[in-house]
């Protein structure tokens, strides 16, 4: 009887992990693909710009003086930036609104186009002799209408050594 | 079984690290601090008979000096760099600054920096030694920039925290508006220097330069000299230096364009200048003289 007993249970035990483990697991959908490409194209308004001292930054030192948001220090909320496709989507030209003559760092208008050489996407903005690169500070989907971008300032001091850089946050316009 | 637990034994004892000492000087250090490590070997079968010893530096959970494994070298053939320095009585050092010989940053390395010490070819080593790191402090001062480095082209903000004011600047501590007096060094393309400044009308005018500027030319406030308000006694002053200073504008006062600042001095202030008639102004109404040189 005990033996019964014990085998019954074992039978139970099994019986519920197999149909247990046979139940359909949900998985959440994955969603709208990330395409840093495909998000460039647009018009664009300035939300924010923020300041980073990288210096500060890699000395860990307190977050007020690792970071500064300058948006209201001058008139950014009046900037906007339409990049165009060129055809193929990697290439283009762009064109920035400034009625207010807020500080920026590249030329008003001009040629983009992607550049990789084996290391992160970046954008080359070109206006005459005159070449500027960017980042992606972040990755959106288009349908999140973001657009962060990334101006750094470096020492050329046989290596590369950013002291400084810039966030501009966009949304679609 | 005899056989096995001997096996067992002489395996064990291949692996084992051996119980050695460590020190560092100075004892508490932060990652851009130069230390010396001393070891002792005593007692260990390692760095006998004039046997070279290496160091082989990590820091814990995030990674290992580049000196351990590039430019060919590895575990089992360790860097000549990371040689260690033989002191006698079986004692070795090694001087490092642990930002360097990571070649990571401070916030990087953060709490942690660990090595141990190894034969050549990694057959010997000692167990892991790690000690603490002190973190970098900020100190806060009455004027400092942001950022720290910057171009004359970046946007550069420079801050006065009222609170931190020797206590003989009476009128500036109690001031509600405080204002600057600006002024650069710089050099022109053709290798000469120049200097100009941007004031508030009531400056003793000195125009025998020829690089004199107000900016102003009535008594009203020139805005573009006043300090924003933080708050908590803190005021900042915000330009683009090369914007603000107005190189390459027409004009025989401004810097030609292609001219480099060197230096740009900012003196906060009371809203009126103690040079000013009549004015509020006092000994203490001048904030103190303080460069900057121009990250370029």
């Amino acid at each position: 009887m005990k033996k019964l007993i014990v085998t019954s249970f074992l039978i139970l035990v099994f019986a519920t992990i197999f149909i247990s483990s046979c139940k359909k697991i949900e998985y959440v959908a994955i969603g709208e693909s990330i395409s840093l490409q495909k998000n460039l194209i647009g018009n664009w308004k300035l939300d924010s710009i923020v300041q980073v001292d990288q210096n500060a930054v890699d000395k860990a030192f307190p977050a007020f003086v690792q970071k500064l948001n300058i948006t209201g220090f001058f008139p950014y909320n009046t900037v906007s930036v339409a990049f165009t496709d060129g055809g193929g989507g990697t290439t283009g030209n762009y064109t920035f609104a400034n009625p207010g003559n807020a500080p920026l760092f590249f030329a008003g208008s001009g040629n983009w186009a992607f550049i990789e050489n084996g290391g992160p996407l970046r954008i080359r903005l070109s206006s005459g002799s005159r070449a500027d690169t960017i980042d992606f500070a972040k990755a959106h989907r288009i349908t999140d209408n973001k657009l962060d971008l990334r101006y750094r300032r470096a020492f050329y001091t046989g290596t590369k050594k950013v002291f400084v850089y810039y966030d501009l946050n966009f949304s679609k316009n | 079984m005899k056989k096995i637990l001997v096996l067992i034994a002489i395996t064990a004892a291949s692996f084992h690290s051996f119980a050695q000492t460590a020190s560092v000087n100075p004892s508490r250090f932060t990652a851009e601090d130069q230390i010396i490590i001393t070891f002792d070997l005593n007692g260990v079968p390692l760095g006998d008979a004039s046997e070279d010893v290496y160091i082989w530096g990590f820091v814990p959970g995030c990674c290992g000096s580049p000196l351990n494994d590039q430019g060919g070298f590895g575990w089992t053939n360790s860097n000549p760099a990371a040689k260690c320095t033989p002191i006698g009585g079986k004692k070795y050092t090694y001087t490092l600054t642990p930002a360097i010989y990571m070649d990571k940053t401070a916030a990087q390395i953060g709490g942690t920096f660990g090595f141990l010490l190894k034969n050549k070819n990694g057959s010997r080593q000692t167990q892991d030694f790690t000690f603490p790191v002190d973190p970098l402090t900020f100190t806060p001062s009455v004027f400092r920039t942001f950022p720290s480095k910057y171009t004359q082209d970046d946007i550069v903000t420079f801050y006065m925290d009222k609170n931190l004011l020797n206590s003989s600047k009476v009128a500036l501590k109690n001031a509600t508006e405080v204002y600057v007096f600006t002024d650069i060094d710089y050099i022109k393309p053709d290798g000469t220097t120049g200097y100009f400044q941007v004031a508030q009308y009531c400056e003793p005018l000195n125009t025998t330069d020829g690089n004199y500027y107000t900016g102003q030319l009535t008594v009203a406030d020139n805005l573009t000299l006043k300090a924003k308000d933080f708050g908590n006694g803190l005021f900042g002053w915000t330009i683009v230096p090369s914007k603000f200073f107005r190189i390459g504008d027409v004009g025989p006062k401004f810097p030609p364009a292609g001219s480099k600042i060197t230096k740009i001095k900012v003196h906060f202030r009371t809203r009126l200048s103690p040079y000013c008639p009549g004015t509020v102004g006092d000994s203490g109404s001048l904030g103190d003289n303080f460069g900057f040189p121009v990250t370029q």
